[in-house]
């Protein structure tokens, strides 16, 4: 069995993986504003517009991964423990449980069309 | 109609309700002294913990500023971590293990400095409960104060009630009742001397009258001088 690097968090009531690959950085939530009319947010991390999505209540971390070459953070995930974990192609095994990894990239698309501009307006 | 008895009970009643308020005035006066030092010595006691709020708060800052440098130190690590696992295995297997034992280190400092957190809130409850325990006994002891004010107003109308009682019996006994009080005592006395002279009459060796004349010299003179 291969080994994976990354991130096992809590969110909500499962535990979720985040590939070390994906997963940055994990710094105490900044200030967060509102998209307006997007169900999206923002942030300014390092002097850098950060666009924010909320995957569950606030945990007071923001866990920034790059997605597409981009830097996303993503709010709402409790941070449990960074190592190498046995892996299979559902995700790793952790204490002999499996925790599946979370698939940040889809979460992060499915919310892109909301940032396009929407006919009729400036 | 009155005897000499009768009098003589009624002058000493007199005489020792007198003394009894007399008795009442000093231990109301040291009464009202105990209650106003208890008041005193309850301020002095509340004052000196209504400061501890202030250095509660200087404690919960320091705690606050504290848990904030281990929750940067938990994401450092956590950082740290994640950096090292990029790096895979061997290369970031130390900082990997170094960083999971820092994060274990700063969890339990982090559960030790919520402990202490949640004893000075105790500490606090406590307090306060400290503080309403002195202000109902300061409130106890200044009703204490009041209720012997009332008492010293009570004894004042006992003394006029008791003066009204001597002026009321003067005519009873034929005079101001400390007069009548000595005179009865000088009645009982010179009984008593009449007495030591009859005994001294039977004596067989009895001294002659120039001897008992000399013997009663001071009454004779004091009776003397009380009729110039």
């Amino acid at each position: 069995m291969s080994t994976r690097a990354g991130l096992l968090v809590r969110a909500g009531e499962e535990l979720g993986f985040v590939p070390a690959t994906t997963a940055q950085s994990v710094v105490a939530l900044p200030a967060i504003s509102p998209v307006a009319r997007t169900p999206l947010a923002m942030t300014l991390l390092n002097g850098r517009v950060v666009p924010v999505v909320a995957l569950g209540s606030p945990t007071g971390v923001l866990v920034v991964c790059e997605l597409d070459g981009e830097p996303v953070g993503f709010s709402g995930l409790e941070p449990l423990r960074v190592g190498l974990f046995a892996a299979n192609e559902r995700g790793v095994v952790v204490d002999g449980h499996m925790v599946p990894e979370l698939d940040l990239a889809s979460a992060w698309r499915s919310l892109e069309p909301a940032l396009e501009p929407q006919l009729g307006e400036p | 109609m009155t005897t000499t008895s009768d009098e003589a009970a009624l002058v000493s009643a007199l005489e020792r309700a007198r003394r009894a308020l007399e008795r009442v005035e000093g231990t109301l006066e040291q009464a009202r002294v105990a209650a106003a030092r208890g008041e005193t010595e309850l301020d002095g006691v509340g004052e000196a913990a209504r400061g501890a709020p202030g250095r509660g708060r200087e404690l919960r800052a320091s705690l606050q500023l504290f848990y904030e440098a281990l929750e940067r130190a938990k994401l450092s690590a956590l950082n740290a971590g994640l950096e090292a696992a990029r790096l895979g295995d061997p290369a970031g297997r130390i900082v990997l293990e170094l960083s999971g034992d820092l994060r274990e280190l700063v969890a339990s400092a982090v559960q030790a400095l919520e402990g202490h957190a949640g004893l000075l809130n105790e500490s606090e409850r406590e307090r306060e409960g400290f503080l309403a325990g002195v202000a109902a006994a300061r409130e106890t002891m200044a009703s204490v104060g009041r209720h012997l004010g009332g008492l010293g107003r009570e004894r004042q109308e006992l003394v006029s009630a008791l003066s009204g009682l001597e002026g009321a019996l003067a005519p009873v006994l034929g005079a101001d009742p400390r007069v009548a009080r000595l005179l009865l005592e000088l009645g009982e006395q010179s009984k008593g001397l009449a007495r030591s002279v009859a005994a001294l009459a039977r004596e067989p060796s009895a001294p002659s009258m120039e001897r008992v004349r000399l013997a009663l010299a001071p009454l004779l003179e004091a009776l003397g001088k009380s009729t110039e």
